[in-house]
């Protein structure tokens, strides 16, 4: 469904993606690893959309898309690599905002916050939010906003041993539901998900992938 | 759907608007010890705009900041609404703040500086709004240069002083024109404003994607 | 390389041009009738002046040329252009200034050209700065360069006619209305500083462009170093 063909992506000066080629069908959960500064998290932006690329294509549904396809978006679902929120407004607030932003209509926000855990504190300004309970938070936006394709970058970081469980559960729910997930991680998903694919990201390029970093 | 983003981001701004009104307040006690026996309507226009200028300017800065700070910037440019859109709604809300820092500020200027607006009202609220669109053109798109960068406060008054000469001086010759009866040349100084006001607005929106890539 | 020889025999010429032009400024030219002697800096002033504004006008649209096909050379180029139209407005500010202070006893007069000229060197001071802000991430200082650039120079016209206008309400405007160029001398030493400045901007520009690239060429080989 998402696809990046030979992707070249450059910071500054520095070529970190060369020529990398990543496919994400639906219903398939893909995981890569890489050390850090391998270049996950440029890859992870370039395939949503929030940067461009020095080279190669991005491509949706087997669409060329860019940053510029701003409708295209709205079907790509992310978990960056620090949760974001206002932290003046409440978890409820924060995720119907991000509802509306996405062209929804708002609800379910209550719904998605009783499934992450964060029942009891959805009324309470987030910067109150503990890391963990952030990580949460990230999780219920992806459930209430309902896009085709994940993007994860570390979603099990800052996560408890429960909350990994339970992430892990979401990320299995989204692949039996159809969604393309790229998970990026550090660390090895619980067993509970299953895996279809593992890459390996290193050079700038994908390589496929023993399990484990 | 603007609108609904624009009164979620004012209802957080409430910090930023507090401690903004704070400081203009003392900029305007300090200009009355600074000229006790009052000064000419001339000068006053100056000095009000003055006044409001460094307050403004705070605003400004943090226009786009907060949502740097907390990481938005990518959540915002990650949804499928467009950065014109994104802009226009940061314009809005610097309009909307730096209008509601003028209307307390500006009464208050003139009781302790003692003069009165002696010239058509009306005028005087033109100069006043053109003004303040004017800044909130500026601040929106500087802000959202600076956004990420560790010393933005330095850098803005930097970058947007020099921009807004041709608007604080419009502003000026209008407001103390106003304040001592006398406008001179109000329709030219008008119609430079409004024309300044017109292409800090046009040109952020043609650019706008560029602007996000920041 | 190759350009070398070309360029230093340019040099020379740049040089040669100068000496004509100090020669003729200072001693073929007459002196003005009103202020004698001292008016022989509004050679330099005057020449400085254009060569700002071409310098200045070279990196905006270099500036607008990146944003459109992003290559960096183009943002060298506008680095470049920025960087010696701050230099000759500098230039023009000090040679204003010292021109004021013989001629009217001033340090500094309203005349809207001179202010815009100072708003300017404003506007491009801060132009480095943030420039300099974003020395990490050399996109990211090019894409932010070249928006201010943009915004920067066009705001140049309306500062100097909101200026023009602003000194029509306070007289206090001496303008150099002094400089009657009657003497043919006159202009051919006006003309004449007028090629040596640009020319000598051109070179400048020329030269801290190349300077650009080598230290661009540098900096991505020690980020490919670094990456192993």
């Amino acid at each position: 469904m998402l696809e990046a063909r030979q992707l070249v992506v450059k910071r500054g000066l520095r070529e970190v993606l060369r020529g990398l080629t990543l496919t994400l069908r639906a219903g398939e959960v893909t995981v890569l690893f890489g050390r850090n500064g391998a270049g996950k998290t440029t890859l992870l932006r370039t395939l949503g959309l929030l940067g461009w690329a020095d080279g190669g294509e991005i491509l949706f549904r087997g669409r060329r898309v860019t940053p510029e396809d701003v409708a295209v978006r709205g079907h790509i679902g992310q978990v960056l690599h620090e949760s974001f929120g206002y932290g003046a407004l409440s978890a409820l607030e924060n995720l119907g905002f991000f509802s509306r932003l996405f062209g929804q209509a708002g609800e379910g926000a209550l719904e998605a916050l009783r499934r992450v855990g964060l029942a009891a504190f959805a009324d309470e300004p987030v910067r109150t939010y503990s890391e963990g309970m952030r990580r949460r938070l990230d999780l219920a936006r992806l459930l209430i906003i309902d896009t085709d394709v994940w993007l994860l970058d570390e979603p099990l970081a800052g996560l408890d041993t429960p909350g990994k469980d339970f992430a892990g559960d979401l990320v299995a729910e989204a692949r039996q539901a159809g969604k393309a997930v790229l998970v990026v991680s550090h660390e090895p998903l619980p067993a509970s998900v299953p895996v279809d694919h593992t890459f390996h990201l290193e050079r700038g390029h994908v390589l496929p992938g023993r399990t484990g970093a | 759907m603007l609108l609904g983003k624009d009164l979620a981001v004012e209802f957080r701004s409430r910090e930023t608007l507090s401690s903004v009104l704070v400081l203009a307040v003392l900029v305007v006690l300090v200009l009355g010890f600074a000229a006790p026996s009052g000064v000419s309507a001339e000068a006053a226009g100056g000095l009000l705009w003055v006044a409001l200028l460094f307050p403004a300017l705070q605003i400004q800065t943090r226009l786009w900041a907060s949502e740097a700070d907390q990481g938005m910037l990518d959540a915002l440019m990650g949804a499928p609404v467009g950065p014109a859109v994104l802009w226009l709604s940061k314009f809005l809300l610097s309009v909307v703040l730096t209008a509601v820092l003028a209307l307390v500020l500006t009464p208050l200027f003139l009781v302790i500086i003692g003069e009165t607006v002696r010239g058509p009202l009306g005028i005087f609220l033109a100069g006043m709004a053109l003004g303040v669109i004017g800044l909130g053109a500026v601040g929106a798109t500087l802000s959202l240069l600076t956004a990420r960068m560790r010393l933005r406060e330095a850098l803005m008054p930097l970058m947007a002083l020099p921009l807004s000469v041709p608007l604080f001086l419009g502003a000026v010759v209008i407001t103390s024109g106003s304040l001592s009866g006398t406008p001179h040349q109000v329709g030219l100084w008008l119609l430079l404003m409004g024309v300044f006001d017109v292409m800090y607005i046009a040109l952020p929106l043609l650019v706008a994607d560029i602007l996000m890539e920041v | 390389m190759r350009y070398s020889q070309t360029l230093s025999n340019l040099r020379w010429i740049l040089f040669a041009v100068f000496v004509v032009a100090l020669l003729w400024s200072f001693v073929v030219s007459p002196d003005d009738a009103i202020l004698k002697s001292s008016q022989r800096i509004f050679y330099i002033h005057f020449g400085s002046a254009i060569a700002c504004f071409i310098a200045f006008a070279i990196g905006w649209a270099a500036a607008i040329a990146y944003l459109v096909k992003r290559n960096l050379g183009w943002d060298r180029l506008s680095a470049a252009g920025a960087e010696v139209g701050l230099v000759f407005a500098t230039c023009v500010l000090v040679s204003g200034s010292i021109w004021a202070r013989v001629a009217w006893n001033t340090w500094w007069t309203w005349d809207p050209r001179l202010v815009t000229t100072a708003v300017l060197w404003f506007l491009y001071v801060a132009y480095f700065v943030l420039r300099a802000f974003f020395a990490e991430d050399r996109r990211r200082q090019a894409v932010a360069g070249a928006l201010f650039s943009l915004f920067a120079f066009l705001d140049v016209p309306v500062v100097f006619f909101s200026v023009n206008w602003w000194t029509s309400i306070h007289p206090k405007v001496i303008t150099e209305s002094g400089i009657n160029i009657s003497s043919p001398a006159m202009v051919t030493a006006m003309m004449l500083f007028l090629v040596a400045m640009i020319l000598l901007a051109a070179d400048l520009m020329w030269l801290r462009w190349r300077q650009h690239t080598l230290a661009d060429r540098l900096e991505a080989a020690r980020a490919e170093l670094r990456s192993y």
